[in-house]
């Protein structure tokens, strides 16, 4: 019989139960068990990591560089044909268009969560995306400036850098806010595509720079170094190089004696005290679906900005006086080119992306400069993925007729593999009210519990902007040596995988759902720690600022005078 | 690899006959289908992937594939083929001092499936439900194709099924396309891509632990000279044809990018 409860399983009274397990659940975990407090973290999705809680041995990953069991098969993503999500773009187009929301059904459920998958990007936000409120004013948009400011966050930035071994090269990034320390760990080995793709930013004036990555250029902590094995982006690490919340906070957390992390356990109701001012305790359900129930003092969510707002309304909709509990759903809006070389620039192999830049960002209210994003540049992937992008091509230039000489041709010469690189900005989507995530009236899980629906339309700010850059992109391949630049098309489903907003944090009980410190304002020990918290999404891959501002909800719990006191 | 005619691969992979006197080995064996199913998805399987101077999809273990996934739970197992297991497959060595290939490897843990949650487990078991799952709708598209002709399917010519696959769904093509694509180019524990012929075939190194494309000696990253990360390659081993320049400038005019 698998293992599903580890760290130390003779812990029966909590202070904390953290909802989830990834980048917002285990900076909390780890924290609140560094300071003595006992700690609960439930996760719905099974643990892949033998001696996950072993001090005298590494954990060893069932990771592997296996396309097939990751991409295809969902050995860490959500299963979306029994656990499906809905979407829409209004109410006009009735109760749902789709039975599913497109690629945020990649976002993994597994102990980590999506700290698992991702190659770990972890730039931080600029300081005025911290005052987008304030800046901007734009028609149908809900801009607000953070209760937090990048000066506050700095210092647990810092610190979350150090504890999960952030790579990269302070100052090289232009447009970084300042720090107070370097990174810890310097940049790793480039890779040949990043030097062809650089040389097309350095002709146009462009500054591309190491992309700081939480992912280990030499040995950190009790980790190896990253070998660049290639599966990277999508991919757990089967190595521990990449430095997740799972195998750095989570991992101290469950073996400092004050943890106690029970997998494949879904939590699917909080239950509020009488008064209704308080959580009382959680009904869960177990690795074989009988009922469990947990109580501790205080309650965390951090299972992701949807389904932290799809138990809040599973429970009758608690702590939502304010009426904005699960508004304000942002995704960064991707514009993504691809270049195709003559020559094999080998993508695939390495981090997936190496190095960015941050020109295509923006700059607040200047029109010749809209915001975007930073932009990464990422190799290509692996074959199957390539032979549903050659799929694609086929069904497109034969009718629906298959052509599988041009398809072996394509394969074998691989001009979608080994001879692309691609650009991808992360790119700021407008916060809007009328954007939200609620339950879907009809469908349901494999459990019978309503799924979560996303009503979610883009606006012209971020489309306007990506329209802008787009052709940017295809000049930088093409001054960079590409035969072929051509844009990816946008879809009107959200394609990324970085999901925030809907419990707003913010300084009125009226306009947000949580206080500057993550807690709810209708319910006194029932926190929010992910990406639900922003109030703007920025342009910059989300998961550091996730992990500094749960180290911040965690150390204002242990010390609500002084979060930053916690700081070790 | 040495190739295999069609009728050779049906004799040695399909018909009940031939197949009721194999080992039962957890679904890896070919006795999921009949004779004639066997012969059409061996000729669907080379049309998904033409034979030329290298295999083709049926060459490739499209039936061991197929057949290994349909049938991952006879016996019912918590471990059935469905996640191998990580993280090395024993198939890349680990380095040496110098950061080279040494002649140590690991162990093969590929080879052993991981166990399922309760989760997973209900998702496959719909997604291989005899009755509705990828069986059974590999079956339906499988009998409309020998519908359509009166010709014994171990008789029918490359031409034929591809007149044959062409004219059945969109959803039984893919489906198709998915699986053979999936058989030739998925590690070899799933049940084709026999002796990596698929990788070998596109040029693709596989997996590439514990080795990587590069390892940390005290002071610097040191790099394959085989397959190296930061620099171009040694080599190109195939070349973009003409023909195949002129379908990018197609699809690339289409998507509305340049060409230089």
């Amino acid at each position: 019989m698998r293992k599903t409860v580890y760290g130390n399983a003779s812990l029966a009274q909590f202070d904390a139960c953290v909802i989830g397990s990834g980048a917002g659940g285990g900076p909390v975990a780890y924290v609140l068990a560094a300071n003595g407090l006992k700690v609960l973290v439930l996760e719905a999705g099974p643990c892949h990591f033998d001696f996950l809680d072993d001090p005298a041995q590494p954990p060893v990953p069932r990771f592997s560089n296996d396309e097939l069991k990751i991409e295809r098969r969902n050995f860490i993503q959500v299963h979306e044909a029994i656990e499906p999500r809905t979407w829409r773009t209004s109410e006009a187009d009735g109760e749902r268009i789709d039975a599913l929301t497109g690629n945020v059904q990649g976002l993994p459920k597994t102990v980590g969560g999506g700290g698992i998958h991702a190659d770990l990007k972890m730039p931080r936000f600029e300081p005025t995306d911290f005052q987008l409120g304030s800046l901007l004013s734009i028609p149908n948009t809900s801009f607000a400036d953070w209760p937090v400011q990048y000066a506050e966050l700095e210092p647990f930035y810092a610190w979350g850098e150090r504890l999960l071994g952030v790579q990269g090269l302070a100052g090289s990034n232009p447009f970084e806010g300042p720090r107070s320390s370097g990174y810890p760990i310097p940049p790793g080995p480039v890779m040949y595509g990043s030097t062809v793709v650089g040389r097309g930013l350095e002709q146009l004036g462009y500054t591309m720079f190491p992309y700081p990555t939480a992912v280990n250029s030499i040995p950190y902590g009790d980790r190896p170094a990253c070998v660049n094995c290639g599966f990277c982006s999508g991919y757990p690490c089967p190595t521990n190089a990449k430095g997740s919340t799972a195998v750095t906070m989570l991992r101290q957390a469950l073996v400092s004696g004050n943890c106690q992390l029970h997998a494949e356990t879904r939590v699917v109701r909080l239950i509020p005290t009488s008064t209704g001012t308080a959580i009382d305790h959680v009904e869960a359900m177990g690795p074989d679906g009988s009922p469990l129930t947990f109580t501790a003092d205080r309650y965390i969510l951090a299972a992701s900005p949807i389904e932290d707002v799809r138990l809040l309304f599973l429970s009758g909709g608690l702590g939502n006086s304010s009426g904005m509990v699960g508004r304000n759903l942002m995704f960064h809006y991707q514009t993504i080119a691809l270049g195709i070389f003559d020559e094999r620039v080998h993508g695939y192999r390495g981090r997936t992306v190496a190095h960015g830049f941050a020109d295509l960002r923006g700059v607040p209210n200047d029109p010749t400069r809209p915001l975007g994003g930073i932009t990464e540049i990422s190799g290509g992937g692996f074959p199957l993925g390539e032979a549903a992008f050659y799929k694609r091509i086929i069904d497109q230039l034969r009718g629906g007729k298959w052509d599988g000489a041009l398809f072996k041709s394509l394969m074998r010469q691989s001009p979608g593999r080994d001879r692309v690189m691609v650009l991808v900005i992360q790119a700021e989507d407008a916060p809007q009210v009328t954007n939200y995530v609620d339950l879907d009236p009809s469908v349901v899980d494999l459990d019978g519990l309503p799924v979560a629906r996303c009503t979610y339309k883009n606006h012209p700010f971020e489309v306007d902007a990506g329209t802008f850059y787009e052709p940017k992109l295809l000049d930088i391949l093409q001054a960079a040596g590409a035969r072929y630049a051509a844009p990816a098309p946008r879809d009107a489903v959200p394609s990324s995988q970085h999901i925030m907003g809907t419990l707003r944090s913010g300084t009125s009980a009226a306009t947000s759902v949580t206080d500057p410190n993550g807690r709810f304002w209708d319910l006194g020990n029932l926190y929010a720690s992910d990406g639900s918290l922003f109030p703007t999404s920025s342009g910059y891959n989300p998961t550091m600022t996730i992990v500094a501002l749960a180290l911040r909800v965690a150390a204002a719990i242990v010390n609500p005078a002084s979060p930053a006191s916690v700081i070790t | 690899m040495p190739s295999l005619t069609r009728r050779e691969l049906i004799r040695v992979l399909g018909g009940a006959v031939v197949l009721a006197k194999l080992p039962a080995c957890g679904g890896t064996a070919a006795g999921v289908f009949g004779e004639d199913d066997t012969a059409m998805l061996l000729g669907f399987a080379d049309v998904v992937i033409p034979r030329d101077d290298q295999p083709g999809g049926a060459e490739l273990g499209a039936i061991e594939y197929i057949a290994r996934l349909v049938r991952a739970f006879d016996p019912p197992t918590p471990t059935p083929p469905v996640y191998a297991g990580g993280p090395y497959s024993g198939r890349q060595p680990f380095p040496d001092a110098a950061g080279q290939a040494s002649t140590s490897f690991p162990a093969n843990d590929f080879a052993t499936f991981v166990e399922l949650d309760r989760v997973s487990l209900a998702a496959w078991k719909q997604l291989l439900d005899p009755e509705t799952g990828i069986e059974a709708q590999l079956r339906a598209g499988l009998a409309s194709a020998r519908a359509m002709t009166e010709t014994p399917p171990h008789e029918l010519s490359a031409a034929d099924f591809q007149r044959l696959f062409d004219a059945q769904s969109d959803e039984f093509r893919a489906l198709m396309i998915e699986l053979v694509t999936e058989a030739a180019f998925a590690a070899p524990e799933y049940g084709g891509n026999p002796a990596l012929a698929g990788w070998r075939m596109i040029h693709f190194e596989g997996d590439s632990l514990p080795l990587g494309y590069s390892q940390w000696n005290g002071t610097a990253h040191v790099e394959r000279a085989d397959a190296p990360l930061s620099t171009a390659n040694p080599s190109d081993p195939e070349p973009m044809t003409k023909d195949l320049h002129d379908v990018l400038a197609l699809v690339v005019a289409v998507l509305g990018g340049r060409v230089s």
